[in-house]
């Protein structure tokens, strides 16, 4: 056993004793009383700097101003306390830090099939702040020796020596980041649990189809389940296990009738950056995980093109990792090119796919379509030299 | 957790020997051409960026509030003094009026995040193990260790122009506390764990940048074990240490 | 937490690559051979740090701005440096890395380069400008990507690249901060480039 494992063991050991409970926040309260959740809210606060001005903030105003109207919607009387920021990230998560400031990493907006899935992740993440699961979760840290914790932020607090140091990377590994952004945000069983229950209750309040909160981890299921991951992926990691959570969810929402999903208004937004976030999921390389979202986003109906295209490029990109795969993406990038949607770049793509398939004259015939159709591509020399050497 | 764990392992390797260095100690570094003193010199302080933590005997680390708000007004304190002492202006940065979109000026970000990276490198080469520890810090043939060779070139502009300023003075402060009790759980930690829990530590750092240039013509860094918070006078004298040997 | 893992990675790489423990110097009008495939010829001092399968140059630290050239890349080989000596990186995240193949055309290579540099934490990464290039006086092409770092600092690159008669990818990669540390050795990269002659 490694020693990071023997801390966690120790850890949770030592977590089991004594839980400590914080009353909920009020509405309107100004500022923190109580000294540890002061210094969380002012840690929080260098935090929610740091990435507001970082590159990983999405800085685009419509889709900035639509989760903070979604967010204000879900949190009602919170409104004022919780600030949403979309971040750039793929994979599914959002997170809470003490003082309101919320995350919603791109590729669970991807993943999201309306307005009422993102709504219920933004209804339990507001009940994570309302129920200061961050502040109980350090104060029963407090009351127990957790080693773990304190090699870590020992650590860390030197970490501003690491900080942005790849040519590419994130600024991380600073103390602040590590409080307010994530170490304390891994909250317990039962803190994800009360979020879940009263999370659900905020989105039935707003006038949001309860039914949507289950589909969400149905979803994420279903992606772990079929692509065979050895951890089950960001937010399901907290404890209560992702198909009894699903289950309670579905049961609550069963009681529960009415609302609406709004997948309209959500598709407006959400379309424009799709392509996008779908490549910075194919950068990943994560190939399984992302056809599982976009077959089933494909069956969600919205630019079915798009969605063909880019199951072409998983097919594509894989290459020769498994059989067919050559003539999957030849297959795929044929139903694009009728369908709503699909980029003029499909035929480039195409011709890609089967000259490696060895299917010259049938590459040749894609590329020509693809300079008929974009002669002033800015690539067109190199599909012209393609054609040459054909 | 098994992630954070393999970060700290990388910046573990990497810190070991800084941390392990007993008391305070600071080392300021200046431009390699000199730096042109201005008289009455405007300086634009950009948002100190302080954070004090306690550690507590059980080893939990509590941020504290209170402390940091100490720690900060002393810092800007002391830089104001220093400034003034050169018959200058020490002016803070002003966030932009919607505060909640964006926390400083767009037109800012250039030089703010280029800035950053900057500082990196500074860390990397010109005070990466530079004291004790054992462990030698990189170097680069193209660059001096004992002088800065180091530009934001125009991306200050915009900056000057909105704060008529010479300089803009970045601070980073961080601290953390540990109680009495603590040195002993610490050495108990090592003992079952092979793990480095430091018992205190502080971390200052200090760069000045010349905004009629863009050229980061001083920097200071100070480290080393605790600081009584609770005694401003201590903390103040430290904080002195930080700023001494700047070149306004 | 993917992201997470990733994040720590691109630290880790970069510290490794930053961090080496000393560089070597690139004189102003040495030619260079890289890897007994191609030569070079500098005018400017640069600093060298060298891995297995990569050479980096750089004047004020690969995390402003970085030259680095590659040879001979074959079937399976990714962009990814590996330290001469590190056991940091899990086999899982070295398996995802984009790879070469040697049925790669230039777009294949700008989509294996642009997705490399997401791996290692860009944001936004485009590829721009594909042209026709000479590579040492061989068929060759060029393009461009410009990205955010995780900290918001605009980079640019670009791709110099040629595919030999054995499918082998030779690739030199200049990045660096687009405000100051990128043009501050743009047109001396040029040079560089003009000035590859094969061995």
């Amino acid at each position: 056993m490694n020693p990071s494992r023997k801390l966690i063991l120790l850890s949770l050991v030592l977590l089991a004793g004594c839980a400590y409970e914080a009353p909920r926040l009020q509405p309107n309260r100004a500022a923190p009383q109580h000294i540890a959740e002061k210094g969380l809210w002012s840690v929080s606060d260098k935090f929610e700097y740091a990435v507001a001005i970082s590159g990983r903030r999405v800085d685009d105003s419509a889709l900035r101003d639509y989760l903070q109207q979604t967010s204000c919607r879900v949190a009602g009387p919170f409104c004022d306390a919780i600030r949403t920021y979309p971040i750039t990230a793929p994979d599914f998560n959002a997170s809470m830090s003490p003082n309101g400031f919320m995350q919603v990493w791109t590729g669970l907006l991807l993943r999201a099939e309306n307005e009422a899935q993102m709504a219920s992740v933004i209804g339990h993440e507001v009940m994570h702040y309302v129920e200061r699961h961050s502040l109980e979760r350090l104060e029963t840290t407090r009351r127990t020796a957790n080693l773990a914790m304190a090699a870590q932020f020992g650590l860390l607090l030197g970490g501003i020596y690491g900080v942005q140091s790849g040519p590419v990377s994130i600024n991380l590994g600073d103390v602040t980041s590590l409080v307010a952004g994530g170490y304390l945000a891994s909250y317990s069983r039962e803190h994800e649990e009360q979020s879940d229950r009263e999370g659900l209750e905020l989105i039935r309040k707003a006038g949001y189809a309860t039914a949507e909160a289950s589909k969400v981890w149905q979803n994420l299921i279903a992606e772990q389940e079929e692509c065979d991951l050895p951890r089950p992926a960001a937010l399901l990691a907290s404890h209560p296990a992702s198909k009894n959570r699903m289950k309670y969810l579905e049961q609550m929402a069963a009681g529960m009738s009415g609302g609406e999903t709004g997948e309209e208004r959500f598709l407006a937004v959400v379309l424009p950056h799709r392509a996008t976030w779908i490549r910075a999921e194919l950068a990943q390389r994560s190939y399984c995980r992302i056809k599982v979202v976009l077959e089933r986003l494909l069956k969600q109906g919205a630019n079915p093109g798009e969605l063909y295209y880019f199951l072409g490029e998983v097919h594509r990109l894989r290459g020769d990792e498994e059989e067919n795969d050559l003539s999957q993406a030849i297959d795929y990038y044929r139903k694009a090119i009728p369908a709503h949607g699909a980029p003029v770049e499909v035929h480039r793509e195409l011709g890609l796919a089967l000259r490696r398939a060895g299917r010259t004259a049938e590459a040749r015939t894609a590329w020509q379509e693809y300079l008929r159709l974009s002669p002033q591509a800015e690539d067109a020399a190199w599909v012209r030299h393609y054609l040459e050497k054909l | 957790m098994r992630p954070a764990s393999q970060l700290t392992r990388c910046v573990l390797l990497l810190l070991v020997g800084s941390l392990l260095t007993g008391c305070i100690s600071s080392k300021a570094i200046r431009a390699s051409g000199g730096t042109a003193v201005r008289d009455k010199p405007r300086v634009l302080l950009m948002p100190p960026d302080v954070v004090v933590v306690e550690i507590t005997t059980a080893g939990v680390p509590i941020p504290r509030a209170d402390w940091t708000e100490t720690a900060e007004k002393v810092l800007v304190d002391v830089a104001a003094q220093s400034v003034a002492a050169r018959r200058g202006e020490l002016v803070p940065y002003q966030p932009p009026e919607n505060h909640d979109d964006m926390p400083v000026d767009r037109r800012h970000l250039p030089a703010i995040r280029l800035h950053q990276v900057v500082l990196n490198s500074i860390l990397l080469y010109n005070y990466q193990g530079s004291s004790g520890g054992g462990r030698r810090g990189p170097t680069l043939v193209t660059k001096d260790r004992d002088t800065l060779d180091w530009t934001l070139g125009n991306t200050v502009t915009p900056l000057r122009a909105a704060y008529d300023a010479d300089y803009m003075l970045f601070l980073v402060y961080r601290q953390a506390s540990s109680n009495a009790g603590r040195a002993a759980v610490t050495a108990a930690a090592f003992a079952l764990f092979g793990a480095i829990s430091p018992t205190s530590q502080t971390i200052g750092l200090a760069s000045l940048v010349d905004l009629h240039t863009g050229d980061v013509v001083w920097t200071n860094v100070l480290k080393g074990a605790q600081i009584e918070v609770g005694e401003p006078e201590g903390l103040r004298k430290k904080m002195r240490e930080l700023m001494q040997d700047w070149p306004l | 937490m993917g992201a997470v893992q990733r994040i720590s990675l691109s630290l880790c790489v970069g510290l490794m690559l930053a961090g080496c423990a000393s560089s070597r110097t690139i004189s102003p009008g040495e030619a260079r051979k890289i890897f007994g495939d191609y030569e070079v010829q500098s005018q400017a001092k640069w600093a060298r740090v060298g891995f297995r399968n990569v050479e980096v140059w750089t004047v004020d630290g690969p995390q402003l701005q970085q030259l680095r050239f590659y040879s001979e890349m074959e079937d399976g080989d990714s962009l990814f440096e590996i330290p001469v000596q590190t056991v940091l990186i899990p086999p899982s995240v070295i398996e995802k890395q984009p790879k070469y193949h040697q049925k790669m055309l230039p777009h294949d290579i700008m989509e294996m380069v642009t997705a490399t540099f997401m791996q290692w934490g860009a944001v936004d990464a485009v590829a721009r400008r594909p042209q026709i290039a000479s590579f040492g006086k061989r068929d060759g092409f060029r393009f461009e990507v410009a990205f955010y770092t995780g900290g918001g600092v605009q980079y640019r690159a670009l791709v110099l690249g040629h595919i030999n008669p054995e499918n082998k990818l030779f690739l030199i990669l200049y990045m660096g901060a687009e405000d100051v540390y990128y043009p501050k050795f743009l047109a001396e990269v040029e040079n560089i480039l003009k000035s590859v002659r094969w061995l």
